[in-house]
């Protein structure tokens, strides 16, 4: 099929003044097959016959058999008749734009992967995020995250030292917290509660971490592959749960977990397997190390008997670590059990006898102006490597608003609209935009004369 | 004496719109101008499918009958590529679902056109397709 040009009075040759060039036969190879491989699938899924198909597509079969097999380019007029007479979105008939592209690949895996039909929050949540990151890619040269020096380290250690799944219980246990002791280590933590989990996960891993409320979809996701990684959390739990959840999707991502997409609930998380008990033993240990116990115990003047009796000072002493390192009543006491203040077969009965709130409040005079682990935030913090690229993309217009609003978890209004393009105080909005969308005229300047 | 030459591509909701009231109308004549017209066959077959959705069937009737006759009437068939209008339909869907099966389409073909160009530089009027050309 040929381009042909344009009609009209003054003779206007549009292609020619455009200086496109005509597209080679066949243009995308690839791209026809797929094309005509959906076509010829939704055909025979909507009981069509190749003869009653043409017809109503109003193409002879000959071209219809063609673009089935392809060797035919579509051409755009054409698709939009296809898809009406077959009952399909054109887009399901060219597939997702880029789906070459890692990280669009990624977000397709996270999709297809879900073990039950209806994708969860958490997937959804990741697949926005990582679509909104492939946009990025793409139209704005997004910049890949990095590794700091302290995360390079740390790379190199488990590449050496954490190559094997650990095969007993004690061997899972020491692994993951010899992992967050050496972050620690490399980052130069010392006993310091971490404040910005998901901010340090971010400058030191090259990870992105969204968190946002999920309702009762999982606790957790970790998506990474060679190319990227993310981490969601629930915020829809208490936040020493969700600080716990995100180090245990960091210390699933360190320690190269080999699956892909590793979605889980609570039951997941606290499973039996060697691999779980290492990242839990990892994530307990980068929140609250030993150290930082002794260290508190002695500085409150608190003995073992202190803490396994549960009295007031025992109490204070564990509201007060729970506080200070943000952290779960179940974390602190894994915690103070591993450090040998108490004997592991004392914590369950500790966690049902002690009420978690009341203990945050035993301490609330040694540490104040914190949030309370025992809280609910349902707070939204999106990865802010791709919130700042978004943002300047948008302002530059590489981007549309709506990728700004996916990843900031708000509705792509005009507030949004006025928050973000008229920061810097700039004038560019489009006079049309008060009155209503009049349409999408596309001018172009050339040098053509007017005809009038 | 020449003017700043612009061709305008009119997409099916600028067509649409047009039809909508006297005052509409006149405004985008208005900046039309003495400006040539283009609309692609694309945009053309589909407002003829909105006649048949009764939603759209008002309005896309009365964009036929009024349409202007020195408007120029493009057959965009071999001078765009269905790949580069899969990726321009991408990115004015901005990761948003389609509401429809077509929405944007006839758009993207304009874009992608506009984007193979070899000549002439090339800005819309729409706040949500201002990106990436």
């Amino acid at each position: 099929m040929t381009g042909k040009m344009i009609v009209a009075d003054g003779g206007l040759d549009v292609v020619a003044l455009l200086g496109l060039d005509q597209v080679p036969a066949p243009a995308s190879p690839t791209l026809d097959a797929e094309v005509g491989r959906r076509v010829r699938d939704a055909r025979r899924r909507a009981g069509l016959d190749a003869k009653d198909f043409a017809e109503q597509v109003g193409l002879s079969r000959d071209k219809i058999s063609k673009i089935e097999h392809g060797h035919r380019r579509v051409s755009p007029r054409e698709l939009p008749a296809i898809a009406r007479a077959l009952h399909v979105s054109i887009q399901s008939l060219l597939g997702s734009a880029g789906a070459e592209r890692p990280t669009l690949a990624l977000a397709h895996r996270v999709a297809t992967t879900a073990p039950r039909q209806d994708t969860s929050g958490a997937r959804k949540r990741a697949i926005e995020v990582l679509e909104a990151e492939a946009r990025l890619e793409r139209n704005a040269g997004l910049a890949a995250s990095r590794l700091s020096p302290g995360g390079a380290a740390i790379e190199q250690l488990v590449a050496t030292q954490f190559a094997d799944v650990p095969r007993t219980r004690a061997e899972a246990q020491r692994q993951g917290r010899h992992l967050a002791e050496e972050v620690r280590r490399a980052l130069e933590l010392g006993i310091a509660e971490i404040g910005d989990l998901p901010a340090l996960a971010e400058m030191h891993f090259a990870v992105d971490v969204a968190l946002s409320p999920l309702g009762d979809s999982s606790d957790g996701l970790c998506a990474h592959d060679g190319h990227q990684a993310l981490l969601v959390a629930n915020t829809d739990y208490t936040l020493g749960h969700v600080r716990f959840t995100l180090a245990h999707e960091l210390g699933h991502h360190l320690l190269r977990d080999p699956r892909e997409i590793i979605e889980e609930q609570t039951s997941d998380m606290f499973g039996a397997s060697y691999r779980e008990r290492r990242v839990n033993a990892f994530a307990g240990h980068l929140l609250l190390p030993i150290k930082a116990i002794t260290t508190t115990l002695a500085w409150l003047d608190c003995a073992d008997s202190d803490i396994e009796t549960a009295n007031a000072r025992g109490r204070t002493a564990l509201g007060y670590l729970m506080t200070r390192y943000g952290v779960s009543l179940q974390c602190t006491l894994s915690q103070v059990a591993a450090a040998g203040v108490v004997p592991v077969s004392a914590v369950s009965a500790l966690k049902d006898r002690l009420p978690a709130g009341a203990l945050v409040r035993a301490a609330g005079h040694l540490i104040s102006e914190r949030p309370e682990p025992v809280m609910i935030i349902r707070d939204h913090r999106p990865p802010i490597r791709l919130v700042n690229a978004a943002l300047d993309a948008a302002r530059a217009g590489h981007v549309g608003l709506h990728t700004v609003a996916v990843l900031l978890g708000r509705k792509d209004d005009d507030a949004l609209f006025d928050e973000v393009m008229l920061a810097d105080g700039s004038e560019s909005l489009d006079p049309d935009d008060g009155t209503g969308r009049i349409g999408a005229m596309v001018a172009v300047t050339s040098g053509v004369r007017s005809r009038r | 004496m020449s003017t700043t030459a612009r061709l305008w591509f009119l997409e099916t909701s600028s067509r649409l719109s047009l039809a909508v009231g006297p005052d509409i109308e006149a405004a985008m004549l208005a900046e039309i101008g003495s400006d040539p017209a283009v609309v692609i066959d694309v945009v053309a077959d589909e407002i003829e499918w909105r006649t048949t959705k009764p939603t759209t069937r008002t309005l896309a009737k009365t964009a036929l009958a009024r349409m202007p006759g020195d408007w120029i009437q493009m057959d965009t068939s071999g001078v765009v590529d269905i790949a580069d209008i899969k990726q321009a339909q991408a990115d004015v869907a901005d990761g948003r679902v389609l509401s429809d099966e077509q929405q944007h389409w006839a758009e993207s073909v304009i874009i992608a056109l506009g984007r193979g160009r070899r000549s002439a530089k090339i800005g819309s009027l729409s706040r949500s397709d201002r990106r990436g050309w």
